[in-house]
């Protein structure tokens, strides 16, 4: 036997399908943030993984260029206004270009062609899973990414296919190149870029910079500014942020997300608050008893406390569980999925909070209790 | 004079305040003593309940003054009176007032708690006073399974367990059947007596007035001896 006696654990477990109720209430709402950040995180990822993986401290790209993804090109001559800037220790150039790849069974999809320097490799896949970076040196030769094979169908080294009626061919497979537009990323040489596109002829889409070892990022980018007036210069995270923010502002995507992250917090608050409430009202006539029988008012808020608190570190417990299960099954899915340990963090601490604001109004039904009432028959 | 344990001297009670009010209990003076059963009878509505909740300290008077062992309690705050509620008063409810996740023996250690009685004893403490109501066999039953009489009896161990000198009760016997709700009454009658207990009833039953010491009379808040 317990004692002293756990009154707000019994009260909870007595009571299992109110109890169950709440339960369900607050995992159901941290499965849902856990879930709708985690795949947002893994989308805006998705949207800067090039750029994090690509050696360059600054991006020039055409004016008013707002992300990654729809860029604009510009003439590549200018990289040489870039080169000659004091604390610029390498430029290189990168194309991204939207272009229309043949499916076997006939259609066509579209793609996201990167154009990088094979010789150097910046710009290009990360990871390879078979062929080599190098390979798209090789005549029309183009790296895949594995999650492609969706839109593109089964694709092989040697497997030849058709990009704007010219013949490319798969010398490569990579993992971990994916875009939120959804559209498959084929790797190619700067060149070939250029060729099977014609009408990017002579033009480049980003212009990277590799500033020399300890130089002031800011004092550099600010320094290419001056000189490449015709164009953007971002630092590296500033284009991240950039690239980021249009996809989260500027496709209603962070208001979709930021709707449901929302919903699942108030959801969440509104079971909470109407299962201790309810608990509370129907357990009135017994606070009044504790505090008849000598009960501090610190005890009553206490045991009111603690049923919340409990709830909340059981309901984040098992929504963590289930949010594993669900970042399991999505993850097989080759989605990513990111949750850093802050997200558990703060999602803990919004759960704990939820659970103790929504016990706040019952302690105050609890408090205006009228002491006669406990003689009420 | 010093079994007076529990004392009230003219005490009134208005309800409301300013416009409507309501004079539940009007210039009550009399004394409660240990090892005696004062029962408080009277028709509903005549304010029985209120001089109870004056006499547990449940309610401020109006005026006058209420004595408890000695000492004038009336102006006490808010914070000083739970622990001489915990100390001194037991209450004993009409509709017993168990907490119902609890199981009888949790019901009775919770008085204990409140009095911060230490583990060591309070397990034995709450088993004795279960003995006394003649409950230990219903010591893991919850309040839903038990009989109108076994759930007064355990309110009544609740009570006496922390050994409180004195023992309000309110109605104890309104939802019992006569034969049980007498059964109670002289329950309370023998711990009384055996146990110098004060114990006040509050009753509208008149059949309980030859189970207790002594009676007074209650109309229209207005109280007077046989
Ligand atoms: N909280 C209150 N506010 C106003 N009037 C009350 C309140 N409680 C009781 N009364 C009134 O005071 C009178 C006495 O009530 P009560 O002490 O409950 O009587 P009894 O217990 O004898 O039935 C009744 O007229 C009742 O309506
Ligand atoms: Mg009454």
């Amino acid at each position: 036997m317990a004692y002293p006696v756990p009154i707000a654990r019994k009260n909870l477990f007595h009571d299992r399908v109110r109890f169950i109720i709440t339960l369900v209430g607050i995992s159901f709402s941290v499965v849902l943030i856990l879930v709708q950040v985690g795949v947002y995180l893994g989308m805006m990822y998705n949207t800067s993984s090039i750029i994090e993986h690509t050696d360059a401290d600054i991006w020039i790209t055409a004016r008013n260029n707002r992300n990654f993804d729809f860029s604009m090109p510009f003439p590549e001559h200018r990289e040489n206004l870039a080169r000659a800037v004091p604390g610029a220790a390498r430029t290189k150039k990168l194309i991204l270009v939207w272009s229309l790849m043949k499916i076997k069974g006939g259609g066509s999809e579209n793609v996201e062609m990167v154009g990088f320097d094979p010789e150097s490799g910046i710009g290009g896949p990360w990871e390879m899973l078979q062929g080599a970076v190098g390979d798209v040196k090789f005549h029309r030769g183009v790296i895949v990414d594995e999650s492609s094979t969706g839109k593109l169908g089964a694709l092989a080294i040697g497997d030849y296919r058709e990009v704007v009626n010219k013949k490319v061919r798969v010398v490569g497979i990579c993992r971990g190149a994916r875009r939120i537009t959804t559209a498959p990323v084929l790797f190619t040489s700067y060149r070939t870029a250029q060729e099977l596109n014609p009408w990017i002829d002579r033009q480049t889409v980003f212009v990277l910079v590799k500033a020399v070892p300890g130089a002031d990022i800011a004092e550099l980018r600010g320094r290419l500014a001056r000189v490449m007036n015709l164009e953007d210069v971002y630092t590296r995270q500033q284009f991240i942020n950039a690239t980021r923010s249009y996809w989260t502002f500027s496709t209603g995507m962070g208001i979709a997300f930021g709707f449901t992250i929302l919903m699942g917090i108030v959801v969440g608050a509104v079971i909470v608050s109407q299962t201790i409430y309810s608990a509370t009202i129907e357990h009135l006539r017994e606070f009044g008893t504790l505090k008849a029988l000598g009960a501090e008012n610190r005890m009553i808020y206490g045991i009111i406390l603690q049923q919340a608190l409990i709830s909340g570190v059981l309901g984040f417990a098992i929504g963590l569980a289930i949010n594993f299960a669900v970042v399991r099954a999505y993850s097989s899915t080759g989605q990513a999925i990111i949750q850093p340990w802050q997200l558990f963090a703060a999602d803990f601490l919004i759960t704990q909070l939820t659970c103790v604001a929504a016990s706040l109004i019952s302690v105050r039904k609890a408090m205006q209790v009228d002491p006669m009432e406990v003689f009420r028959a | 004079m010093s079994d007076e344990t529990l004392s009230v001297v003219g005490v009134a009670k208005i309800y409301g305040g300013d416009g409507l009010s309501v004079p539940a209990v009007r210039e009550a003076t009399f004394a409660c003593r240990s090892g005696t059963v004062t029962a408080i009878m009277g028709p509903s509505g005549s304010g029985k309940t209120t001089i109870l909740s004056i006499l547990g300290l449940l309610l401020k008077p109006t005026s006058g003054r209420v004595v408890l062992m000695g000492k004038d309690v009336t102006s006490l705050d808010e914070r000083e009176l739970p622990p001489l509620r915990r100390a001194s008063i037991g209450f004993i409810f009409q509709s017993f007032n168990l907490f119902s996740s609890l199981t009888v023996l949790e019901n009775v250690l919770v008085a204990l708690q409140l009095q911060k009685v230490a583990k060591a004893n309070a397990m034995g403490l709450a088993e004795a006073a279960l003995t006394r109501v003649d409950l230990v066999k219903r010591a893991n039953f919850y309040p839903r399974d038990l009989s109108g009489g076994e759930k007064q009896r355990v309110s009544i161990a609740r009570a006496i367990a922390s050994d409180a000198p004195i023992i309000l009760a309110d109605e104890p016997t309104a939802n019992l059947d006569s034969k049980t709700g007498l059964k109670i009454i002289d329950l309370l009658y023998n711990l009384a007596e055996e146990r110098r207990k004060t114990v006040v009833v509050v009753s509208h039953d008149l059949r309980l007035k030859e189970h207790v010491n002594r009676v007074l009379w209650m109309e229209d808040g207005v109280i007077h001896e046989d």
